[in-house]
């Protein structure tokens, strides 16, 4: 019987890089976990490692695939499976913005007692602050003149994944969750980089999400990390060397949520569990 | 008829078209929902089998209030006061401050069902130094409920604020059994709290009619009141040097003798550089406040009497 580790992210959150990176670090069998069978299917991430090996950024996943991919690692003797069962994050986008949950989602969200939420902080936007809602004159009139579209704000499109999945898995509202680990992965840690731990960055970005989880979850099963899966940008040329010649399994980083770094990602698994 | 109006203000089809049109397939802005909608992205997604999620996000219409209440007795606040007062950008500034991880006191924030709602609300609020946009007027028809889960200590506690339009409290001030007024009386009559919602720009240009409004609005509150504490809230409050002292002062006396449990407090959406007290203290006050007189800590001991019988069946006390 193994465990599963559910990796959970919107689209272009770093999942297929991270999935690519995982991989070759066990494909080495030279760290404390390794495959302990050979990955059934590897055809999500196989262009994503095509790519890496020759120093070159991953290739945004088409984001209409669904098709799932799973890691079987062991360590020390114990079997965790490493699920992402929407590599695309299409899905996720799917269950916030049309309300509905496929039953292949709602049974990775059963069977997992350890959720990855993979989120890129480059990405969020922040338009919730208080000084971006004060608009100067001539930006007022641009407003004014268009027409007004609205789409959710990341914040409460996070909070809504979760209450949504925390609703699927069953947990009762009136409690704390004390069964379900989360583990937030902030990653392209690398483009975000300051003196911020990670969990002050979620906090600065996602400050009522940060809520969330602190009003849910109890403080011993939340971790927060960042992430660079990659080390540091590929558009660089010294950097494509680097990776062409040294193999991209020799790059990447952790932040811990005591801010230490280290340059073995697989112990974001060991973090999870 | 399954679909939804493009004006989000309107609560068609739930409620009857804003524009007054009995058949919704003769609005312009009605767009009725066909299959093909709902199966709209992706192929691979579609296909599979799905699970709805039961709640929307959106504001909570009072027949889906067992969303919330099937799980707690929810505490509901009713923001009361005349049309334009300012009580749908209080609602939209809470949640921007909510956003901005303001708490409110003693709570930790648990979810909300109506996320999608208040997201909204927030989008709507357009601030600028020295003016503010106001969303658009809630509909008459439609009574929004807006919802929070905050958890105090090990406590789940769900609150509910309804946002109904100002013209069915004035309709109310006059005749509380004005046909018009249905939602108006839904409101009083389920409300745990009352915000009483003062514009104080209303009573710097119109003086004493916007007092005579607001006074009506809160001696209908009283009829039967009881032990339900209400707050004024002076809205606007960067107008309120332009109101007269007198006709200021006039007012809190009044409002004062009249509620038992009352308080009052000024907020604004008029924004200045730095912390400012009436926009970002104030707004969450108010709420704190109303929480705090309306979750009374009990201080009764349940004490059962020693059953003096021989009766197996009644003295059984469970596995002591």
């Amino acid at each position: 019987m193994s465990r599963q580790i559910l990796i959970i992210g919107k689209p272009h959150s770093g999942k297929t890089t991270f999935l690519a990176q995982l991989y070759g670090r066990l494909e080495t069998g030279v760290n404390e976990m390794k495959l302990y069978e050979s990955v059934a299917n590897l055809t999500p991430i196989i262009e994503a490692l095509k790519c890496l090996a020759a120093g070159e950024e991953v290739k945004a996943t088409p984001t209409d695939r669904v098709t799932g991919i799973i890691l079987p690692i062991s360590r020390k003797g114990e079997k965790i499976d490493v699920y992402c069962p929407d590599y695309g994050g299409e899905q996720i986008n799917h269950i916030i913005e049309n309300r509905e949950v496929s039953d292949n989602w709602i049974e990775s969200i059963m069977q997992s007692d350890n959720w990855l939420l993979f989120i890129r902080p480059s990405n969020v936007d922040t338009s919730f602050d208080l000084s971006n809602k004060t608009l100067t004159p001539e930006s007022l009139e641009k407003v004014q003149n268009q027409q007004d579209e609205y789409t959710i704000t990341d914040q409460s499109a996070y909070i809504e994944l979760l209450q949504i999945l925390l609703y699927l898995k069953g947990h009762d509202a009136h409690t704390v969750n004390t069964t379900c680990k989360l583990t937030i992965v902030l990653t392209c840690w690398d483009e975000v980089r300051d003196e911020d731990y990670p969990y002050q960055k979620l906090q600065r970005i996602l400050p009522l999400f940060t809520r969330f989880i602190e009003g849910n979850w109890i403080q011993e099963n939340i971790n927060v990390v960042g992430m660079s899966a990659l080390g540091f940008s590929l558009k660089e040329g010294n950097n494509r060397e680097k990776f062409l010649t040294q193999g991209p399994e020799n790059f990447g980083y952790l932040v811990l949520p005591d801010g230490s770094e280290v340059t073995d990602i697989t112990q974001l698994i060991s973090l999870a569990i | 008829m399954v679909g939804k109006c493009k004006i989000s203000e309107c609560a068609a089809p739930d409620l009857p078209c804003h524009l007054g049109n009995e058949d919704l397939i003769n609005c312009p802005n009605f767009v009725e929902q066909t299959v093909e909608k709902k199966v709209r992205r992706g192929k691979d997604v579609s296909e599979q089998e799905n699970t709805v999620i039961p709640w929307s996000g959106e504001a909570l219409f009072t027949k889906e209030l067992h969303i919330v209440s099937s799980r707690s007795s929810p505490i509901l606040f009713g923001i009361v006061g005349k049309a334009d007062a300012g009580k749908t950008s209080f609602l939209g500034m809470v949640y921007t401050l909510l956003l901005n991880g303001r708490m409110l006191k003693g709570f930790k924030f648990s979810g909300t069902r109506t996320i999608e709602g208040w997201d909204q609300l927030h989008h709507r609020l357009r601030l600028r130094k020295g003016s503010v946009s106001f969303p658009p007027p809630t509909p008459v028809s439609s009574n929004r409920i807006y919802h929070l889960a905050l958890r105090q200590d090990n406590t789940l506690r769900d609150v509910l604020f309804s946002d109904a339009s100002g013209e069915v409290f004035s309709t109310w001030a006059i005749n509380r059994d004005d046909d018009n007024a249905e939602i108006a009386r839904w409101v009083y009559k389920n409300s745990n709290g009352f915000m009483l919602f003062i514009d104080c720009e209303a009573l710097a240009k119109e003086k004493n009619v916007a007092k005579r409004e607001i006074m009506l609005i809160a001696r209908q509150l009283l009829h039967d009141l009881k032990e339900r504490p209400v707050i004024a809230v002076w809205s606007k409050a960067d107008k309120l040097p332009d109101v007269l002292p007198n006709l200021k002062d006039t007012i809190k006396q009044e409002l004062k003798a009249l509620f038992p449990i009352y308080n009052k407090i000024e907020v604004s959406n008029f924004l200045e550089p730095g912390p400012d007290e009436i926009v970002h203290e104030n707004n969450f006050a108010v709420i704190d406040w109303l929480l705090e007189k309306s979750i009374q800590p009990s201080d009764l001991e349940l004490r059962v009497d020693p059953v003096l019988t021989n009766d197996l069946f009644l003295n059984y006390r469970g596995h002591e």
